[in-house]
């Protein structure tokens, strides 16, 4: 059974989806428990506030098939994935790929994940990194507690209680407390088919630990149809630890729709940076979130470069449940063509958080008189003891950066893209690993490079 | 006909009537006078009481015809799922019309002893008789009871009516501007509103003329479970200029009054209005306005709004920039203490070349009071050359209470210069500490800061009502600090 179809989900259909998975026994009793859920829940219907902005039913999902399973294509991504024995080489639809050198991979391909490669010596500290369907027999005491429990809880809206039941593939990687991974690991989701994929991805951090993964989106420019992906990314970050997350959405085709849910629950003075990067899709939703205990700190980072017919939506959310949590977060966008780009970023401090500190900035740069920008930086604030603040702009390249190269004889098409260029600057610098800041400078050359063929 | 309004009193007990010059700390205006209405009132809404109101008031087949459409609309549109919680409202359980008197008074001393008597406790008569004000209009209930003019702004061609009567006298002009800027389906309260509006203001300034002094409304919910549903037209005709300034109360009731508003103002060609409102309806009113304008080439509006009462506000005051040049402005100011929620903010729509705009938002919470500054900032495309910007400052005055900001930045036009910035902070220890070690109580000292932190709006009211906004906060903040 390589797929089911999204309409008529019941019972009967979700025990033999589980059967066909080779679920273990508690997980596919939590797969029914979230199908009772879903039943109860309210399927959203584009009403509500969070999806004001994209359409829930975008993606074709009520005509799908779930899909677990390559064609051929797909098996050739995963064998070529594979073979790359930690290092992956993904193309970006066609964008210059550059090789990210990984401590450790799981891939994906159409909502089947192939095994797990981890280098020896993080095996030997005690690193575990398998794909979902190893890790729920195999892992199920670690996984058991954490998959959808309390960073995305299974109850808490439709497409979690959704994705819970139909959930197909993904990854989970575990770091035992105090120990370093100084090569990111490495989870690649590919799309090369039509049909609806869930895949789902655990990150379980022990106490001061520190670990850096990527998640990487990505497909061929052309599909057979309309590709649905969604994600959901837990992470929970142990005591003193420090998590670096990299997610990048570079899907090929704007066949795609991809929401995408990103969970990190932060112990006490542990340390979340997210960086968030999209520039392939059709409609693309990526919800980052973190949840902040006493003394921890979340940072996040987000650049967007849309083109014509591409509809994204980041849609971050920090919470300061306790005191002295200290966040920032940064979005900056560029817009081309008649795309559109919307962040939305809501910072909410909790009564008891006294003494924390949250800033958020948030820049859409509009490059065509077509293109539609949002930028929404909400406050919700409980407590009087805090530091909170938040800017937001919309602009267009300036005209005296662009004088002042071209007086410098620097032609104005060139002079535009150094002026885009140093707009993303201040998100690249940021990057820590060099390989991924030149990968993401090489995406961001040939999504420029577009806008003056265009 | 007067009926006995025993039904409608059924707590009598629990209202206390308020004694002249007696401060109370709290509520200023919670007295409530014996209910005499004129007709016989009915809970609940449906299509027949849409019916007796209009066949009540006389009006016109359109009228009649658009009230039925409205409620069909209001009947379809879902509560909105934002904002405040309008869970508890109970529409079956609120009169929709109340007439107060069996006609409209033309001289203050024809009004009947008790309507009097309320509208002088909120100091309207002493307004009237220095001629601060232009013209008054009061309304209480659902109908506007007294109604002045100066004689000199007669003379030139102003018009100043209550809404009701603005539609008997002046239809053809009425009717041309009626609901063009806030349609009947806008949204769910203005779609009740236009089945059962009643009372409100009509003003229309003709070409040119510059009233130099504001016009003046009160409205006053006296009735237990009553809705209001004042309905304010304002045309103001190329190169002229209006002040209109309205203020509201209502008593204490121990259950829940819905005020629901809509106010419409067209600004033709380089003409400016200004509207001012100070709401301070008792803390058991859902206040849930729309009020928007529309500002022609070269034209200025300016909301300046404040919300002191209410239980639950959700407004936004909104400027549509429809021609070259516009400017739109909003001052907010919100406090909110216990049980309290202001969602109070802003709109701007940018849907010209060059058109600028500027909101300002200063909201206060103490007590677990919350706070919600809403916004929304919209550039259509083809509006190049918009400058606009958002300032948001909020203060909290204890652990307890809650702030919101929720700026939307909408853009479809690549040449916009558009800023936001927010900020929410506390009265700093050593601010305090300064004051006190001049000598003032802790009390006298947070509301000298609260004071400084509001002056950008207090300083652009009218002066009466600037004192009346200082007076209000320092009420508020009473026992803010122990």
């Amino acid at each position: 059974m390589e797929s089911i179809p999204f309409k008529g989900l019941d019972r009967e259909a979700v025990v033999a989806w589980s059967e066909a998975l080779g679920d273990p026994e508690w997980f596919r009793a939590r797969r029914l428990e979230a199908l009772a859920a879903l039943q109860k829940l309210e399927r959203p219907t584009g009403r509500e506030e969070a999806w004001r902005f994209t359409n829930p039913r975008a993606g074709g999902l009520d005509r799908a098939q779930v899909i677990r399973s390559g064609g051929p294509a797909g098996t050739e991504a995963m064998d070529r994935l594979a073979a790359g024995h930690g290092k992956a080489t993904s193309g970006g639809g066609g964008a210059a790929g550059t090789e990210l050198e990984a401590g450790g991979l799981v891939a994906t391909v159409d909502g089947m994940s192939g095994p797990a490669t981890l280098a020896d010596d993080l095996a030997a500290k005690g690193v575990v990194l398998t794909d979902l369907t190893t890790a729920l027999r195999e892992r199920a005491s670690l996984v058991e507690p954490r998959f959808m429990t309390v960073a995305a809880p299974i109850g808490e809206d439709w497409f979690l209680a959704l994705h819970a039941t139909l959930v197909s593939a993904g990854a989970f990687l575990y770091v035992p407390s105090g120990v370093q991974v100084d090569l990111p690991i490495g989870t690649l989701y590919r799309r090369t088919r039509a049909g609806a994929t869930f895949a789902h991805t655990l990150v379980v951090v022990g106490d001061g630990a520190e670990l850096t993964f990527v998640q990487e989106h990505s497909s061929p420019e052309q599909l057979d149809g309309r590709a649905f992906h969604h994600g959901v990314t837990e992470v929970l970050v142990g005591e003193r630890a420090v998590v670096r997350h990299l997610s990048l959405q570079e899907w090929g085709s704007e066949r795609v729709t991809h929401f995408g849910v990103q969970r990190a629950l932060v112990s006490r003075e542990g340390r979340y940076r997210s960086l968030v990067v999209t520039l392939g899709g059709g409609v693309v939703r990526i919800a980052p979130d973190a949840h902040l205990a006493e003394g921890s700190e979340a940072d996040f980072l987000g650049a967007a470069f849309a083109d014509e017919g591409q509809r994204f939506e980041h849609r971050a959310t920090v919470t300061h449940a306790e005191p002295f949590t200290r966040s920032t977060l940064l979005y900056k966008g560029g817009l081309l063509g008649g795309s559109r780009n919307i962040f939305n970023g809501t910072l909410s401090i909790s009564p008891g958080a006294r003494g924390s500190d949250a800033a958020q900035t948030m820049r859409n740069l509009v490059l065509s008189r077509h293109a539609h920008a949002e930028s929404n930086p909400f406050l919700e604030i409980l407590n009087s003891d805090v530091r909170a603040a938040h800017a937001a702009a919309t602009g267009r390249v300036d005209d005296q950066h662009l004088f002042y190269l071209q007086s410098r004889g620097i032609p104005r098409d060139q002079a535009r893209r150094l002026v885009v260029f140093g707009f993303f600057e201040e998100i690249l610098e940021q990057v820590g690993i060099p390989a991924v800041r030149r990968r993401l400078e090489a995406a961001l050359e040939a999504e420029l490079e577009k806008e003056v063929a265009s | 006909m007067v009926t006995d309004a025993r039904d409608l009193t059924q707590t009598p007990e629990r209202i206390n009537p308020v004694p002249e010059n007696v401060d109370l700390g709290g509520y200023k205006f919670g007295w409530h006078d014996k209910i005499s209405s004129v007709f016989e009132p009915k809970r609940g809404l449906s299509h027949a009481v849409v019916e007796e109101i209009s066949r009540m008031k006389n009006e016109p087949e359109w009228m009649r015809e658009f009230r039925h459409r409205s409620l069909d609309y209001f009947y379809r549109r879902p509560m909105p799922s934002w904002g405040g919680d309008l869970g508890k409202i109970d529409f079956d359980n609120i009169f929709y019309f109340l007439r107060a008197t069996e006609k409209q008074a033309g001289s203050w001393d024809e009004l009947p002893a008790d309507i009097k008597s309320t509208y002088d406790r909120l100091g309207i008569p002493e307004a009237e008789k220095q001629r601060l004000v232009a013209g008054v209009a009061a309304q209480y209930e659902s109908e506007v009871v007294y109604h002045k003019v100066r004689e000199d702004l007669e003379a030139r061609g102003v018009i100043f009516l209550d809404t009701d009567t603005a539609l008997r006298e002046h239809e053809d002009l009425f009717r041309e501007h009626w609901a063009t800027v806030i349609p009947a389906n806008d949204n769910k309260f203005a779609a009740l509103n236009s089945a059962v509006w009643s009372g409100g203001s009509f003003i229309w300034v003709p070409e040119g003329v510059d009233v130099e002094i504001p016009l003046q409304a009160y409205f006053r919910i006296n009735a237990q479970n009553m809705g209001q549903f004042e309905r304010t037209l304002i045309i103001a005709e190329p190169g002229s200029r209006v002040h209109y300034v309205e203020g509201c109360t209502a008593p204490i009731y121990s259950s829940d009054s819905l005020h629901s508003a809509v106010v419409e103002i067209i600004v033709k060609p380089h003409a400016k209005v200004r509207y001012t409102t100070i709401q301070n309806w008792s803390n058991n009113v859902y206040n849930l306005v729309t009020k928007r304008a529309a500002a022609y080439e070269g034209a200025t509006m300016e909301w300046i709004d404040g919300n002191i009462g209410s239980k639950l506000t959700m407004k936004y005051p909104a400027v549509l920039l429809l021609g070259p040049r516009a400017h739109g402005e909003i001052l907010s100011v919100a406090f909110a203490g216990d049980g309290q929620h202001q969602d109070a903010g802003a709109k701007l729509t940018f849907a010209a070349p060059e058109t600028t705009g500027q909101i300002v938002s200063k909201s206060i919470s103490r007590d677990g009071g919350r706070t919600s500054y809403r916004g929304l900032i919209k550039v259509e495309e083809g509006a190049e050359g918009v400058k606009a910007n958002v300032r948001c400052d909020a203060l909290l005055l204890d652990e307890e209470s809650r702030s919101d900001t929720y700026p939307y930045n909408d853009v479809k036009e690549e040449d916009v210069t558009l800023g936001h910035e927010a900020t929410v902070s506390k009265i700093g220890d050593d601010q305090l500490f300064y004051l006190r070690s001049r000598g003032l109580s802790e009390s006298e000292a947070t509301a000298m800061i609260v004071r400084g932190f509001i002056e950008p709006i207090s300083k652009e009211l009218p002066m009466e009502y600037a004192l009346e906004l200082n007076r209000l906060v320092s009420l508020q903040m009473e026992g803010a600090v122990g």
